[in-house]
């Protein structure tokens, strides 16, 4: 299985529930998982799917100066969940991947002043799939930072659906948070997109855009240039734009094996 | 190699060359200097296949076909190459992949075999080398984060996984430190053989310190209004190109 490739790809011990303050951890069969990163410790966390759970959830706990890097592979069709509280200058770099027809959920509270969040992703969605997807970060408390950043591509008969709430509550001065959700259609395939910031503090730094089906003219006659036909630097530029997110994974060891396992899911396109 | 006949382009409605005439042979280098706005770049795109551009009038023989006819890929795998001025980002693309595919476009129009993954990885060292390409950049998106000096070291990469019979170079000189000059410069010579032909297309004289040409040609206002030696080069640069304007306007 292409997901196996993913963990064998990093020097990864199973989690279960647990306390971590260092090193690659891999969670992959549990449907319930809890974790706390201690403070000012730094944690690799790899997490996969697999077909036989009919759902997989995961709370974690960043405390304060913890750094943590997240690889998420959503390759079954079921719902995920992913929640991920931060205490003071805590930082989650976090790359989610989904090829499935999946519910997939993330919440980010910013609990702690100087807290990080970055969150960068893709789907992929083919044949008659339904994703939905949504990312939610709550700045709780002022000073923190969140960049969230989805790409979505939907061909075929299936829809796809980014949602995302950036909520800044009345105390979260000098927030800076922004979002982006830029998407691409092929054929008659759909994708709702409804970024959305509530913002209730009034010294704040925000943005957030949406995106539907733009394409780069001059990368296309670039690549025709070069001998590559307008129907293949076409899908060639699509793949580019999904597989940036893996390009830059949040943990390097992870991009070759995840960029496979996308290739494979855009060969569908 | 190249035959082109009272060449006119407009894109919109702006007629920008306005009779080339121009004939490169093979073995031949040449360049094509002139003022900013007399339309050095829009004759590049126009070879290239640019469909923003409006062919009104004439006629272009590559290699004995109507280039004119074929589309922009259709002409790169007949052996055009064009090294952009402003060459572009593709994210998310790695060069290693996109030359990949490139260089096995070409090899099936020529009636060859695909590269294994083994002989591509040699060929790309090899002509990395060429240039001076750190290979590392290979595994990064398609210009992205490149310095101007990188991307054009780049283009001439590019070109050497290609073995183009013709190229195009627009102003691959431009944003250039003395040293980038050189590797492109030397890039472009190594490159040279007898049966493949350049066309430079520079505003600055000193690249031709590096590569000589046999032909210089000044394009003014959409058309060619001189044609030289090296020397019209040297002189282009002490001068400027007023004594050959005026010279023109008096015609």
């Amino acid at each position: 299985m292409s997901v196996d490739r993913v963990v064998m790809s990093v020097d990864a011990c199973t989690l279960h529930d647990g306390t971590l303050s260092s090193g690659c951890w891999v969670v992959r069969d549990r449907a319930d998982v809890d974790i706390v990163v201690k403070g000012g410790e730094r944690v690799d966390l790899v997490v996969v799917d697999m077909p036989s759970l009919e759902r997989q959830r995961i709370a974690i706990k960043a405390e304060a100066q913890a750094v943590l890097n997240i690889v998420q592979v959503v390759s079954e069709g079921y719902d995920h969940a992913v929640e991920i509280s931060m205490e003071e200058r805590a930082e989650v770099n976090m790359t989610q991947l989904v090829v499935a027809g999946a519910k997939v959920k993330t919440v980010a509270h910013l609990q702690g002043s100087g807290a990080r969040f970055t969150l960068n992703g893709s789907f992929v969605h083919t044949d008659d799939e339904r994703g939905d997807v949504t990312v939610d970060v709550k700045h709780e408390v002022g000073d923190c930072v969140s960049r969230t950043a989805y790409r979505g591509v939907a061909s075929g008969k299936a829809q796809g659906r980014f949602s995302g709430l950036v909520y800044i509550a009345q105390d979260a001065q000098r927030t800076d948070a922004e979002q982006l959700s830029r998407n691409v259609t092929i054929g008659d395939a759909v994708i709702h997109t409804a970024p959305q910031m509530e913002i209730y503090a009034d010294d704040v730094k925000c943005s957030h855009g949406a995106t539907v089906g733009q394409m780069d003219a001059e990368a296309i006659m670039y690549m025709r240039q070069r001998g590559i036909s307008a129907a293949d630097a076409k899908r060639l530029q699509i793949q580019g734009f999904v597989a940036d997110t893996i390009l830059h994974a949040a943990i390097a060891g992870c991009g070759e094996p995840m960029m496979e396992l996308l290739m494979d899911k855009l060969d569908r396109l | 190699m190249l035959k082109i006949e009272n060449l006119h382009a407009k894109v919109g409605d702006k007629e920008i060359l306005k009779g080339i005439n121009l004939e490169v042979k093979a073995g031949e280098v040449h360049a094509i200097m002139g003022p900013n706005g007399s339309g050095k770049s829009t004759l590049a795109s126009v070879l290239a296949g640019n469909e923003k551009f409006d062919v009104t009038e004439g006629s272009v023989e590559y290699n004995g076909e109507n280039l004119l006819e074929l589309n922009v890929e259709e002409r790169s795998r007949k052996g055009l190459f064009l090294g952009f001025q402003y060459p572009v980002e593709i994210p998310g693309v790695t060069m290693a992949n996109f030359m990949k595919i490139a260089v096995n476009e070409q090899r099936k129009a020529r009636g060859e075999e695909p590269l294994s993954a083994a002989e591509y990885i040699k060929l790309m060292r090899e002509k990395s080398a060429i240039v001076e390409l750190d290979s590392k950049l290979t595994s990064r998106a398609v210009n992205e984060g490149f310095s101007g000096g990188e991307k054009k070291k780049n283009e001439i990469f590019q070109m050497a996984m290609l073995e183009p019979k013709l190229a195009i170079l627009d102003e691959t000189d431009s944003g250039l430190d003395i040293d980038a000059l050189r590797i492109v410069a030397t890039g472009v010579t190594r490159l040279k053989r007898e049966d493949n032909a350049t066309v430079v297309i520079t505003h600055y004289q000193r690249l031709l310190d590096y590569i000589v040409p046999d032909f210089v040609h000044v394009l003014y206002k959409g058309r060619i209004i001189y044609t030289g030696d090296k020397s019209l080069a040297l002189k282009l640069e002490k001068e400027g190109y007023d004594w050959l304007i005026n010279d023109y306007k008096e015609e």
